[in-house]
């Protein structure tokens, strides 16, 4: 028996929130991860995370890999509409999974696309002003929170973005200023060390629109009329915002689609962007979007590249066709317009997958619930953790490299995908 | 394997060949000579009479990054009605301005092309544009990264750094990012811009770091010279589409002291302030300049009418060109402390009389500037026009007729304050030849493309000969990739992998001790992370990297 050795490995690229920290240390010791430096409890989460079923199955039992593979191929053969949905992976499982949808004539649809396609929408409607985090850090002096407070989707967003250590402009970190607007937001991560408290313009989620909309007629020099929730005392709130907004060198809006209030998030965003729009006529201000974990934004990326459109892409016609309304992965499964479903999720622990009558080809991390409720079951490693990759960051811009950190013990989400292609 | 194309009528400006009659021999991929009589031919294709030139080369079309995948997201309008089915052997795709990355290829070398190069590949988005352009088909890919207004850089200028100190990182970051090139997109104006400063020329400071483009320009010239980069810096100059530029653009030529250079969509940066309208060309001194100052290259970035999308590094000018989005919405982007982009859709209309006068303005420069191989067949794509319109604007070129033709069609204005009725230059098949071949493939370096001698890879276009150059240019009978069929008719029959070109310009491992404390201290991804490595690389799917020699300076 070979004594076992603890191998520590630095600067992982964790794969568990869209942020991708690239300054991880992590042990591995007995095939088992353990998360050292920099992890944040999703990084935890993700690393150490051990499931059990380790083996392919079709209806509930364990079979050698070849035979899923073999069953998921007649599922996807025997379908009308496949629907390949969750799409939680990497770009080289995005391109897989499009190439997939194309030979089987599936739809694609991403497990976040709900919330990433209102970005979408606004983008498409009216475009936008956009930053990544690098910028953010070296030079906003000003930061406003729509709706987010950021934490529990972007756990070190503060320590590596907001508050970092040093800033090539260091006026603007030193001057840097703090704005939430929303509720149920935890605003304490917004003083820094030694800096004044973070303002906190206090509204109900639904009410985000109108207040975004009162700051812009403010910073255009007109009144906003004092009705509903534009009270007299809050428009001297609003006038004290406009006012740092305008004295702002470089102003950042950040918000979280996934946060935002259902019912009317476009609008929101796309007062986000008309804000920023206007702010720019006299100084200089941007968007950010938080989201897209779960590879979203690596899916967004390559469907666009791919198929021209980034997202809710259906090849059944044997072309790309575009429908956000129509190739929504959970409308078509509760239509029946969907009669077979590819579920893939390699990087969360808690796979999300859909409760459906179709028949259901899972690749999953290794998962027992997973393993008995799918017709056919494929655990799959995760990038970053099992097997090499990349992955897209938030902002869309940055991608990183994934290095696996243990023998796999499981194939990647590529893998499984192209060796399914190879058998329709 | 040997092949032999039959009865060829070759045009190989590298070779001094001007429409000979020969067979040509391919074995394995790559051209050899004539074997001896009794050497056993595999394969013959008969191309008696038809016209074969090497792979074309496009040395300026934007076909993956950051951008371009914007412009994709945002512009659902391209692409739902431009769908295209797969089939066995071809993926499905979209797009008219900005086609998928497969469309792309398939496109590319339906007419003939064989190779394309990125211009403007932000360092910060490398490793995205790489992954893309691995999903481009068939041609060879190569990209020039963008610096200049990234703020390390300009700290090494504010703090008076050595040339040679910028030399390392030049080097570094062409390294890191496996470039080919080096290109500057408004040199400093894409960073004044996130400072607030709304607009820069040649020898105005920028705010912050008290540099003027011309500084940044300087060293950045020179870094690609003293480095032997083969491609001399690729020039996004200052200003770009506002009047009155062509003084500015007279002022980077001068300001290079002879050093090389090559100024990249010259049309947008040939423009006048004379005439009712504020609005002119100046393509004529333009050209002028070129044709005196042989350290010079340029590639035009023709328009041509009809929709398209604007898709730049030039955030500051993008934002000063929103109002004219068509549809109306445009994205800027500030990226990374390393550069921007900002994506502006665009309608060229005849009857409008700065696009028109800009038509005029491209084909001005075509027709004015007399070397062939310092003047390069671009559109800019998408800025100008989609690459798709090359066959088109080949035939303007050909084709005098035509040309005026068109002339009648565009706003009167513009054609009375154009001369382009009196230059009746036609450029012959052995000029298109160099200029859209031979001559990207010299300023690039790439020794074994762009001709057909001997140890030439076997790129080959085969066309079949037609008075119609638009016809002609836009369905070869023949393409060969490599050695491999890869069109016929003017349809892909099969697809490959093409490679990516590269350089690996040499620099003192010290820079990385400096670099690796400025990204520790002020960046969100670790230097060894930012780094590409070859494997990664060609994990992506090319099927090579070819790497060309640089030969310090
Ligand atoms: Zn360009």
């Amino acid at each position: 028996m070979p004594v076992a050795t603890t191998i520590t490995f630095k600067n992982v690229v964790c794969p568990f929130c869209s942020l991708l920290c690239d300054d991880l240390a992590v042990s591995l010791k007995d095939g088992r991860l353990k998360a050292g430096h920099g992890a944040c409890p999703l990084a935890r989460h993700g690393l150490e995370y051990t499931g059990t079923a380790l083996s392919p199955h079709v209806d509930a039992k364990p079979v050698p890999y070849v035979d899923a593979l073999g069953r998921a191929a007649q599922i996807l053969r025997s379908a009308r509409q496949p629907l390949v949905g969750g799409m939680g992976t990497d770009v080289r499982g995005c391109q897989a999974a499009v190439a997939l949808a194309e030979r089987c004539g599936a739809a694609v649809d991403h497990m976040h696309s709900d919330a990433a396609l209102c970005n979408t929408f606004v983008l498409q409607s009216r475009g936008g002003m956009l930053t990544t985090l690098t910028e953010l850090r070296n030079r906003a002096d000003l930061i406003v929170f729509v709706g987010t407070d950021a934490l529990a989707t972007h756990p070190r967003f503060y320590e590596r973005c907001v508050w970092p250590s040093s800033a090539l402009i260091t006026s603007r970190l030193k001057s840097r200023q703090i704005i939430y607007i929303g509720d149920k937001l935890k605003t304490r991560h917004g003083t820094g060390r030694g800096r004044r408290g973070a303002q906190l313009v206090a509204c109900n989620r639904h009410e985000i629109a109108d207040i975004l909309g009162a700051l812009r007629m403010l910073h255009r020099g007109r009144n906003p009329a004092t009705t509903g929730i534009i009270t007299r005392a809050r428009l001297a709130q609003l006038n004290e915002v406009v006012r740092r907004l305008r004295a702002a060198r470089y102003g950042v809006l950040v918000w979280s689609a996934a946060e935002l209030d259902p019912t009317n998030r476009e609008l929101v965003i796309q007062a986000i962007s008309e804000l920023v729009v206007a702010l720019n006529e006299t100084t200089r201000f941007a968007g950010l979007a938080l989201g897209g974990a779960d590879g979203g934004t690596s899916s967004a990326n390559v469907c666009a590249w791919q198929t021209g459109f980034p997202g809710r892409v259906n090849f059944t016609a044997g072309k790309p066709e575009f429908d956000p309304e129509l190739y929504r992965g959970r409308t078509m499964l509760q239509s029946g317009m969907a009669d077979a479903l590819l579920w893939i999720s390699s990087f969360g622990t808690d796979a999300k997958l859909p409760v459906t009558q179709v028949p259901t080809i899972a690749l999953t991390r290794p998962s027992q619930r997973v393993a008995r409720s799918a017709k056919v079951y494929i655990p799959v490693g995760t990038p970053g953790v099992d097997h090499d990759g990349s992955l897209f960051r938030l902002d869309g811009v940055v991608s990183l490299p994934l290095r696996g950190l243990r023998t796999p013990q499981m194939p990647s989400v590529a893998h499984v995908l192209t060796q399914l292609r190879e058998r329709l | 394997m040997l092949v032999r194309l039959k009865g060829a009528v070759v045009y190989d400006p590298m070779h001094g060949i001007d429409g000979r009659r020969m067979d040509l021999f391919i074995r394995d991929g790559i051209m050899v000579p004539a074997p001896r009589r009794d050497t056993r031919i595999d394969h013959t294709y008969d191309v008696r009479d038809r016209i074969v030139m090497a792979g074309a080369i496009d040395i300026h079309t934007h076909i993956g990054g950051g951008k371009v995948n914007i412009a994709r997201a945002l512009l659902p309008e391209d692409h739902m009605p431009y769908a295209v089915q797969g089939s066995p052997i071809l993926r499905a795709g979209s797009g008219h301005a900005v086609p998928t990355s497969f469309i792309t290829g398939y496109r590319y070398a339906e007419m003939g092309y064989t190779a394309c190069f990125e211009p403007a590949m932000l360092p910060a988005n490398a490793r995205h544009a790489h992954a893309e352009m691995a999903d481009v088909p068939i041609v060879d890919t190569g990209a020039y990264a963008l610096l200049g207004n990234d703020d390390f850089l300009l700290r090494l200028l504010a703090g008076k750094t050595g040339q040679k100190v910028i030399n390392d990182y030049v080097a570094w970051i062409v390294n890191a990012t496996h470039a080919h090139g080096v290109k500057v997109v408004n040199p400093g104006g894409i960073s004044a811009f996130k400072f607030n400063q709304r607009d820069l020329d040649l020898d105005v400071r920028h705010e912050h770091y008290g540099v003027s483009p011309r500084r940044i320009l300087k060293a950045l010239a020179r870094a690609v010279h003293e480095l032997g980069i083969c491609h001399p810096l690729h020039v996004h100059g200052c200003n770009l589409g506002v009047p009155g530029n062509a003084e500015t653009t007279l002022k980077t030529i001068a300001a290079v002291e002879g050093l090389p250079l090559h100024l990249t969509h010259v049309q947008f940066h040939s423009y006048g302030r004379e005439g009712d309208r504020g609005f002119s060309s100046a393509a004529a001194r333009i050209a002028e300049a070129v044709n005196s100052n042989p350290n010079i290259s340029i590639d035009v970035g023709q328009v041509m009418f009809g929709q398209t999308v604007t898709a730049s590094g030039d955030t500051m000018l993008q934002y000063r060109g929103r109002r004219h989005a068509h549809p109306k919405k445009w994205v800027c982007m500030d990226i990374e402390c390393d550069a921007g982009c900002g994506v502006v859709p665009f309608l060229y209309r005849d009857h409008n009389f700065v696009n028109a006068l800009q038509w005029c303005v491209g084909l001005e420069l075509f027709l004015q500037v007399r070397d062939p191989w310092r003047i390069f067949l671009t559109t800019d794509h998408p800025n100008g026009a989609p690459f798709t319109t090359y066959p088109r604007l080949i035939r303007l070129l050909m084709d005098r007729a035509f040309r005026a033709e068109m002339l009648d069609r565009i706003h009167p204005e513009a054609r009375k304050s154009s001369i382009l009725d009196s230059l009746d230059r036609e450029y012959s098949l052995a000029e298109i030849a160099i200029m859209t071949r031979a001559a990207p493939a010299r300023s690039l370096g790439l020794q074994t493309r762009g001709h057909l001698g001997r140890g030439a890879a076997a790129d080959i276009t085969v066309y079949e000969p037609n008075r119609n150059a638009e016809r002609m240019f836009s369905k070869p009978a023949l393409v060969f990739k490599d050695g491999v069929l890869v069109v016929r008719d003017g349809k892909v029959i099969q697809s490959t992998s093409g490679q990516v070109h590269a350089t690996r310009p040499a620099y003192d491992r010290g820079i990385e001790r400096v670099l690796k404390q400025y990204f520790d201290r002020y960046h969100t991804v670790s230097l060894g992370n930012f780094r590409i490595g070859s494997d990664e690389l060609l994990g992506f799917g090319r099927s090579a990297i070819s790497v060309h020699p640089c030969v310090p300076r």
